[in-house]
């Protein structure tokens, strides 16, 4: 049986405009993720899902509620403690890419192996490893206005995941690509799964991206209204 | 640290050339104005030092205490002091007011009168210590067995351009006479031999006399009113003042020519004072350019921001980066703004240098007010990259990737 890595209890997101009374985006979230599952957010729009991704990714702070990924509770890690966590422990694909247009394919990929402080002897190898493996080899000194949109996607993957991070975050990564190259992405993000044990946890609102997953989370206005 | 660099690098060698130019141009531009400014009040300075020195007081000079009227044991000061091995050359000269009066045409109508010092010379000796022989614009210089020959000032004669004065001999010419009413009443008639123009206002207004001719009229010998030493360095002056003191010359006024500058020493301090408010004017138009540049850059990479803050990168090496571009436009704009200014304009007026009133004007580049400036556009630089970066850097993720 596969052990939790992450999990949320109680999750709460309000947004207050002043002097109004607050809007509810998350009321009381709990979920549960096993090491190495793909997991799809699904719902209409407002339903919340992004909401709930930005919480459990660390990249915004619930007004009430629990994140605990392998244990940590994250809400007590300071902002400093958060951007290394989610450093060395998370990745992360947008929706658009979020490339740096200046760096090379390699460099971009690089870039959180240089932040963790490696000289490039030590992350060469990884990085020439990733890019085969999200199939861009031979255009690694390619800039990112050079690459088509699925391209870039895989790039943004290969980042993502170049750290060896415990939990893939994906925030419709998909929505920008045409059909052919959102299913290249996604099976690249399979693979993963698969043969990397990588947990995934990916909002989307594209049906036919069920059946790559393992799991689907349904949200309804800030709730999980099922789960398949 | 390293990936800041790094950030900082790719941006600046990938990012928009146009912009980058422009950036390092305009930096360029306001230091070297800064530069230009502060060198052209160096060369005025040091224009206005060398008039003192080169023809007027030499780098030492010996005086009379107030209340006496000349030195007493010249020779004997000169015979001590020339064998000082950074004595160059030393001479004596001796002065006194006097009235010159110009007869326009010799009819005893039209005539003009001129008060003025009156320095009598032995031009062998004078002319290895005070520069007027290369400074003589019409006719010549004084020799040894001159006798009832003058040379006169370029701003006394009258009619050589424009002058500090208001008043002067309208126009006397070498090969003219003139008629020297002396303080002791006794007038003589002297002819003009030379006329001479140093841009040092005081020395042009002067007369210069043979020393034989002085003494004749005011019964003089071994008297000066001056003795005047050249060294072989400027800054050994103090240690000159410091050995005729030891040597019992104290009875002396004894000053070196920076004790001269009454006049220049107040020029010297107000472009010292609009020297620095230039620097620091200079300094916040660089600050802002910097400021705005980078603000621009900053709010049109918002989202890129957010980026790498989502993956990880910590807030300060975001923030470093855009500090390292910053610093990189100021550091380039000011070698670049530097280079130009010592090989091109500095250059180019020592070849054609400005005709200034107080003399020929070379901008000098002061290495004090250089590092000033350095220092000054590097913390402008350092502050008008980390103002608005700090302000960005600081905000939540998905505010900045909004």
């Amino acid at each position: 049986m596969k052990e939790y890595i992450l999990k949320s209890k109680d999750l709460v997101k309000t947004y207050k405009a002043e002097s109004q009374s607050p809007v509810f985006a998350l009321r009381g979230v709990n979920a549960e993720f096993k090491k190495g599952e793909f997991v799809a957010l699904m719902g209409r729009s407002g339903s919340g899902k992004s909401t709930f991704l930005h919480q459990l990714a660390l990249l915004d702070r619930p007004t009430s509620g629990q994140v605990k990924i392998n244990n940590t509770d994250v809400a007590k890690l300071s902002e400093n403690e958060r951007a290394k966590f989610r450093l060395q422990v998370l990745g992360y694909v947008f929706q658009d890419y979020a490339l740096i247009p200046e760096l090379s394919l390699y460099e971009n990929i690089a870039l959180p192996m240089m932040a963790l402080g490696f000289s490039r002897k030590k992350y060469d190898a990884d990085v020439q490893e990733i890019i085969k493996r999200v199939g861009l080899n031979g255009r690694k000194n390619n800039l990112p206005s050079e690459l088509s949109g699925g391209e870039q996607q895989r790039v943004s993957i290969a980042r993502a995941i170049v750290n060896k991070p415990e939990i893939l975050f994906a925030d419709e990564p998909t929505a920008n690509l045409d059909s052919e190259a959102a299913s290249v992405v996604l099976e690249v993000m399979r693979e993963l799964v698969d043969k990397y044990n990588q947990t995934i946890i990916m909002v989307t609102h594209e049906p036919d991206d069920k059946k790559y997953v393992d799991r689907v989370i349904w949200l309804k206005d800030g709730v999980i209204s099922e789960e398949r | 640290m390293k990936l800041s660099l790094f950030l900082a690098i790719k941006t600046i060698i990938r990012g928009d050339k146009g912009s980058l130019i422009l950036t390092v141009l305009i930096m360029l531009v306001v230091f070297l104005n800064l530069l230009f400014v502060d060198a052209i009040f160096a060369g005025i300075t040091e224009t206005m030092d060398k008039g003192k020195i080169n023809y007027q007081y030499g780098e030492v000079i010996i005086e009379p205490k107030m209340g006496d009227r000349y030195i007493k044991n010249t020779n004997q000061i000169i015979d001590t002091m020339k064998d000082f091995y950074y004595v160059k050359n030393i001479t004596a000269r001796i002065t006194t007011g006097a009235v010159l009066i110009n007869d326009k045409n010799n009819d005893g109508r039209d005539v003009v009168k001129f008060r003025t010092g009156i320095i009598g010379i032995d031009p062998e000796e004078d002319n290895d210590v005070v520069d007027i022989k290369s400074n003589i614009i019409e006719g010549r210089y004084l020799e040894k067995n001159d006798r009832g020959k003058i040379m006169i000032g370029a701003d006394a004669a009258g009619g050589y351009g424009s002058s500090v004065f208001a008043e002067d001999l309208e126009g006397v010419r070498s090969g003219d006479n003139l008629t020297v009413e002396f303080e002791n009443d006794i007038i003589r008639e002297f002819e003009i031999v030379g006329i001479y123009r140093t841009k040092n206002f005081e020395t042009d207004s002067k007369m210069i006399m043979m020393r034989n001719d002085f003494n004749s009229v005011f019964s003089t010998t071994n008297e000066s009113s001056e003795i005047i030493m050249r060294l072989t360095d400027k800054n050994l002056s103090q240690k000159a003042i410091s050995d005729l003191q030891k040597l019992g010359f104290g009875e002396y006024e004894l000053a070196d020519w920076s004790d001269k500058l009454s006049f220049g020493r107040t020029i010297n301090e107000s472009f010292d004072k609009i020297g620095l408010i230039l620097r620091v004017i200079g300094s916040f138009v660089s600050g802002l350019v910097i400021f705005i540049i980078i603000f621009v850059d900053i709010v049109n990479r918002r989202k890129q921001i957010g980026i790498l803050k989502a993956i990880g990168i910590s807030e300060k090496s975001i923030m470093y980066s855009y500090i390292f571009r910053g610093m990189f436009y100021t550091i380039i704009g000011m070698t670049l703004g530097y280079l130009i200014m010592r090989f091109g304009v500095v250059n180019l007026f020592t070849k054609h240098p400005i005709d200034f009133p107080m003399g020929w004007m070379i901008p000098k580049i002061k290495i004090e007010s250089l590092r000033m400036s350095i220092l000054l556009f590097i913390l402008a630089g350092l502050i008008g990259s980390f103002l608005p970066t700090i302000k960005e850097v600081r905000k939540k993720i998905l505010t900045l990737m909004r």
